[in-house]
């Protein structure tokens, strides 16, 4: 949470071009799994071979090429639940985190532009959430709520503002004094105005960069609830939940590294993916082009 | 022949709190900014030139004093959008590249300020562009975002957007500082043109002696969070009565001069937060004598609309000489007395 706190200096509006920053080979995978990912869940009816819920086969086949995946205990394609699952941890992902987003932003930005009382009050809050582990706190949630998948994305949303919240109080308290919010009060727009229409503009920018990267947690913490059956229930084909199945039946490989190879490569190309949103954003690095990044 | 005075600061002083300690980082000043007039502000850093400039302004809660601007009272700008009549006193920032908002097209910046009077696209657009041309760019950049230009650029649209809102005084803070030599000189001829055509005022802060010398009729020295001397410039320039105004004038480089090092000032600025008994200027100064420990000097004049806070001025200096008697105690004079007008 620490890599995008704070740049002082306004990000400058650079339209997204095909920078230096995309061209770097990390950037490229990030962008390819991720497409890929996104079509497989937009088109998984078309593209899986088979239901992932019809019980078809014999139980623990092996990987070949009639099931590339081998098949589950209750003889279902792994493939297609791996390639199904992609519907439920995607979107799930993306709702997830616009969802922890807003209200992260709006109680950063209320608490960075107000200051003083309401601003100590609304950051030890956001201590006190910082204070436990992710995981750990939203299975307290999830156990008070009722373990379904629901409840697993209210727990994240419930663990996940935080830090949305406190970026977003640190770039609005920098903006907050800056000479352009001064000279346009001087102006005479209204304090409220000068919050909509000079500073969260400016503000935009790293917490979108902040949103890709988390968007690879959303998946793990999701799969990771999951996984601890307090996430999906079990005839979903959600990869934690499989992988859980995996580690029960551990003679047979297949049933769980394959949904934990998806979530491995769809977390790392969020993970890139924000790394180089984040380089293309900052003018810093937008021209430089270095092998890794932080 | 007296022109109007546009802007009156009264007695403006500013604390802040550090350290839970109170500072008072502007003690007490007064200025006057009369229509077509440049005045400048000077000092060294720390002393205070800034926190009066956004005082005045209103950014900074004023601790005590009147600002007054046509007549009326300036108000601490608020949550609410500024009052109309406010907005005529306006400021220009020293970082032309923390002024303007990045994200915005420099035409809609502009427009920001444009009275509500003025309605309609076509209008205002074209009255953005016209500010444009006033400040020698051309009326097409108004769809540029702030980074395609220069840092002078940039400040000569910081100077359009002040504009837009048809200031009566401009408080520009180091407006040049930041600039390249060359720059410098043109943005300031700018501003003086700008006064001399719109008969504005403007209060022209710097710590750099050769740029106020070139553009300000009168000029103010701060010291300490007080003005120590104010005068024509010319005055204040050729026969300084103050010893702080003599110290900064030695420091000025100058050519056809003999490589000699200025007379520097001994120690640093103090603390505003415990200023020295007596003359706030006594712990460095080259010609402290004993009384200058125990009387704080009010400003008190030297010549024709010059003033000086010094209780040896007009006795040592090379100025004329107003036959007062060397007074330990300061003088209470009359307002009018204290601001003579000055003669154009």
């Amino acid at each position: 949470m620490s890599a995008v706190t704070a740049p002082a200096a306004p990000v400058p509006a650079r339209r997204l071009r095909i920078g230096p920053a995309w061209r770097r080979p990390l950037a490229l995978v990030g962008v390819t799994v991720a497409l890929g990912w996104v079509v497989l869940a937009a088109f998984a009816p078309w593209i899986a071979p088979a239901d992932p819920l019809a019980q078809e086969a014999a139980r623990f086949l092996p990987p070949s090429a009639e099931h590339l995946m081998g098949t589950d205990g209750l003889g279902r394609d792994v493939l297609s639940r791996v390639v199904h699952g992609a519907r439920i941890s995607i979107p799930l992902a993306f709702m997830l985190v616009a969802l922890s987003l807003v209200f992260g932003a709006v109680v950063g930005a209320v608490s960075g532009y107000v200051g003083g009382k309401l601003d100590e009050v609304l950051m030890r809050v956001v201590d006190l959430f910082f204070a436990f582990p992710a995981i750990i706190l939203s299975m307290a949630v999830v156990a008070a709520l009722g373990p379904n998948l629901r409840n697993a994305v209210l727990a994240i949303v419930v663990v996940s503002w935080p830090v949305y919240a406190r970026v977003t109080r640190s770039l609005v308290l920098s903006l907050r004094n800056s000479e352009f919010v001064a000279s346009s009060r001087l102006l005479g727009i209204s304090s409220i105005r000068a919050l909509v229409r000079e500073i969260l503009p400016n503000v935009a920018g790293p917490v979108l960069v902040l949103a890709t990267l988390e968007l690879g947690n959303a998946v793990l913490l999701l799969s990771g609830l999951s996984f601890l059956g307090l996430g999906a229930v079990p005839p979903t084909p959600e990869w934690g939940a499989m992988v859980s199945e995996g580690a029960r039946t551990f003679g047979f490989w297949w049933v769980g590294v394959f949904p934990g190879l998806a979530i491995l490569s769809i977390v790392l190309a969020f993970n890139f993916l924000g790394d180089s949103l984040r380089d293309a954003l900052d003018p810093r690095t937008a021209r430089a082009t270095r092998g890794t990044s932080a | 022949m007296t022109t109007q005075t546009l802007l009156e600061v009264r007695d403006l002083s500013v604390d802040y709190v550090r350290d839970r300690q109170l500072v008072t980082a502007v003690a007490g000043v007064d200025l006057d900014v009369r229509a077509g007039e440049v005045v400048g502000l000077v000092g060294e850093s720390g002393c205070g030139k800034s926190t009066l400039a956004r005082a005045v302004v209103g950014l900074l809660p004023r601790a005590g004093g009147t600002v007054t601007l046509d007549g009326r009272p300036a108000r601490e700008v608020g949550r609410s959008a500024r009052p109309v009549h406010d907005r005529r006193l306006q400021m220009i920032f020293q970082d032309p590249y923390a002024s303007l908002n990045p994200r915005r097209r420099v035409g809609r910046q502009i427009a920001d300020g444009l009275p509500h009077s003025l309605t309609g696209p076509a209008a205002r657009s074209a009255r953005v562009g016209d500010l444009l041309v006033a400040v020698g760019l051309d009326p097409e950049v108004a769809g540029r975002y702030p980074h395609e230009f220069s840092g002078g650029q940039r400040q000569r649209i910081a100077i359009a957007r002040t504009l837009a809102a048809e200031p009566s005084v401009i408080v520009a803070d180091e407006a040049v500082s930041a600039l390249d030599a060359s720059t410098q000189a043109q943005v300031a001829d700018l501003l003086l043109d700008l006064v001399r055509s719109l008969g504005m005022g403007l209060l022209f802060i710097s710590h750099d002696l050769s740029v106020v010398r070139r553009i300000a009729d009168r000029v103010a020295v701060m010291y300490l969070g007080r003005i120590v001397e104010s005068g024509p410039t010319a005055q204040v320039w050729d026969r300084p009565q103050h010893p702080y105004t003599s110290a900064l004038m030695a420091a000025v480089p100058r050519l056809g001069r003999d490589a000699e090092l200025p007379r520097a000032l001994t120690g640093e600025v103090p603390d505003p937060a415990s200023p020295p008994e007596g003359c706030r200027f006594s712990t460095r100064c080259p010609r402290v004598a004993a009384p200058c420990h125990v009387d704080d000097p009010v400003l008190l004049p030297v010549g024709t609309g010059h003033l000086a806070a010094c209780l040896l001025a007009g006795a040592t200096g090379a100025g004329p000489d107003d036959g007062r008697p060397l007074s330990l105690t300061p003088r209470t004079l009359p307002a009018d007395d204290r601001h003579p007008t000055r003669k154009s």
